[in-house]
């Protein structure tokens, strides 16, 4: 039984062989139709190679034109840019006038304030104090012209109680970065309103009386000077100029404002500041003449020392001065000692945003001094106040001031600069 | 006599030391200042001052700032700007450095007023280094002063505001 299963199997297995053996040998009529089918799928696959060919070649042709009309819009661009930039440079240098003309060069400021003085025993006053200009000119990019023309008192001329005076007029050169000189008409570098002084910058309605009596503030001469600066902060001056003409030791009316000046004898200053601390400013200044007679008649030596100081930080500030001259010769003895110092604590804050700032100051002065009527005067004046920056270039200021040995005063007082 | 002689002396001296190279108030050349600002230089670029933006600099600046652009250098979270203001009366050029909404450095590159020479040393400009911008527009410190040159001073300190504020607007 065994025996003849397998027999059978292997029977199927061989017919089913050949079968299939016959089965794989297409006839030749199915030869050639299966030829002709993928004669046909070649045929067809040849069109489409074709076909991608000819849509590869026009893909190349657009892509080599949108190339060149990329690298067209490029430069076009890049044209277009520069055009640009050429315009917008010419409409900035006419906005900003850069036509070379001399008002290019040329800068106007000024400052001016206004005072009422409210006195005790006295008249009460309203005073348009200062009306200044400045026009600045540089000649290039280390010569330039300062100026300075002031009015006081609103109404100058004869029988008014004002004055035109030319305050600056000079020419400073940098020779180098740390070393210029001036030549000309300048305001001594002596104590600390001499040079600064403009309304917003100091507190107080009245400069103080001090800096007025002793220095004597504002003070300027006709001469030349130097300047040189140092990387530490450390500043030193030295000048030769017109000086003092004072027969009776009055030191503020020996001022001569270099008006037909008489120049008989010449005055020496020297100065150091230091100002290598933000906020800080440590000065001394000396200032010497032979003569300050300058008649045949007599003949007075006068040396000024002064040192000062003025600090702030954030919103607290502290200037203080002390100043002294020494005269000697044919002067009245009790001239020949005027000194005079005051302390200034002060302290300044932001208000609300937009509303500027407002500072507080108390200062204490004490001096003494030889007046226009050869008389000995001393005096100590306590002042507090405040002021008012709405901005930083405009100032209100209210102030009192108790005066020993002299009339009190309540102050108002407006100013500007610009 | 012998005045004359010193006053002569005194000018001759200064000529013997006379470096009279134009330029002398330029304390650094704002093309050295940008290439000292980045470890290589970026392209130059431009930020436009619209309307817009002419309305929101007045806010900060407290007044218009000049021109219709204003160039900068970029690189990453770090910006550069020269800007000008006028101190007292004359303009003052400056650049700043600005990273990551804080000032890195601020320069003096060119002074030209009278007063106020110490602006250009580090004792001063150390300053404004870490000086940001709330959102009040208000910087984070007050700057203190130098005496004499206080306009000076308050120029520098709104020009600190002003690149702090244009540096937001290139990194907003």
């Amino acid at each position: 039984m065994q025996q003849l299963k397998t027999l059978t199997i292997a029977a199927t297995a061989s017919f089913a062989a050949v079968f299939s053996l016959n089965a794989a040998m297409p006839s030749q009529e199915e030869m050639w139709k299966l030829i002709q089918e993928q004669q046909k799928q070649i045929a067809e696959l040849k069109a489409r190679v074709n076909t991608n060919q000819t849509v590869v070649a026009t893909v190349q042709t657009e892509s080599a034109r949108t190339k060149a009309e990329a690298q067209q819009i490029s430069r076009t661009l890049s044209q277009t840019q520069a055009q640009l930039d050429a315009t917008t440079i010419a409409v900035e240098e006419a906005s900003s006038g850069t036509s070379g003309g001399w008002w290019e060069k040329t800068s106007v400021g000024g400052y001016g304030e206004l005072h009422a003085n409210f006195n005790e025993n006295a008249d009460d006053q309203i005073d348009f104090h200062r009306f200044v200009l400045f026009v600045n000119h540089d000649y290039n990019d280390w010569i330039s012209l300062y100026t300075e023309l002031e009015l006081e008192h609103s109404l100058a001329g004869d029988g008014k109680p004002g004055e035109v005076e030319l305050e600056q007029a000079f020419v400073r050169m940098d020779w180098t970065e740390n070393f210029s000189t001036d030549i000309g008409l300048y305001l001594q570098t002596v104590g600390l309103l001499n040079e600064t002084h403009e309304p917003n910058t100091f507190y107080g309605v009245e400069r103080n009386a001090v800096e007025k009596y002793i220095i004597p503030t504002t003070w300027w001469e006709g001469g030349i000077r130097g300047h040189y600066r140092f990387a530490n902060g450390v500043s030193i001056g030295a000048g030769i100029s017109s000086g003092l003409n004072s027969q009776d030791g009055y030191i503020r009316g020996g001022r001569q404002k270099v008006a037909n000046a008489t120049f008989n004898e010449s005055a020496f200053t020297g100065n150091v500041n230091y100002t290598g601390i933000a906020g800080l400013n440590l000065g001394a200044s000396v200032f010497y003449q032979s003569d300050i007679d300058q008649t045949a008649a007599g003949e007075t030596s006068a040396l000024l020392t002064a040192l000062h100081a003025n600090y702030r930080k954030g919103g607290f500030g502290l200037r203080a001065l002390y100043a002294a001259w020494n005269l000697d010769g044919d002067v009245d003895a009790a001239a020949e000692d005027q000194s005079g110092y005051y302390i200034e604590p002060s302290y300044r804050f932001d208000l609300a945003e937009d509303y500027g700032e407002i500072g507080f100051f108390v200062r204490f002065s004490d001096y003494n001094y030889f007046d226009s009527e050869s008389v000995a005067k001393e005096r100590e004046i306590t002042s507090y106040g405040v002021n008012y920056w709405p901005t930083e270039n405009v100032v209100l200021k209210a102030d009192v001031q108790n005066v020993k040995n002299d009339n009190d005063a309540i102050n108002l007082g407006f100013g500007y600069q610009f | 006599m012998w005045i004359r002689c010193i006053t002569v002396l005194l000018i001759s001296w200064a000529g013997t030391t006379a470096n009279l190279q134009a330029g002398e108030s330029v304390y650094l050349e704002p093309e050295q200042f940008i290439a000292d600002s980045f470890e290589s230089e970026p392209q130059q670029q431009v930020l436009w001052l619209t309307q817009t933006m002419k309305a929101e600099i007045r806010q900060v600046f407290g007044k218009d700032y000049p021109g219709l652009r204003i160039r900068y250098w970029q690189s990453g979270a770090r910006t550069a700007w020269i800007l000008e203001e006028i101190g007292k009366v004359k303009p003052i050029t400056t650049g700043f450095v600005v990273e990551n909404h804080t000032v890195q450095q601020m320069r003096v590159l060119i002074y030209r007023e009278s007063h106020g020479w110490e602006v250009r040393y580090p004792f001063f400009t150390d300053q404004f280094q870490g000086l940001e911008l709330s959102s009040k527009n208000r910087l984070n410190k007050k700057i203190d002063g130098i005496s004499g040159a206080t306009l000076s001073v308050n120029a520098l300190t709104r020009l600190s505001k002003l690149a702090l504020f244009l540096h937001q607007q290139v990194n907003s």
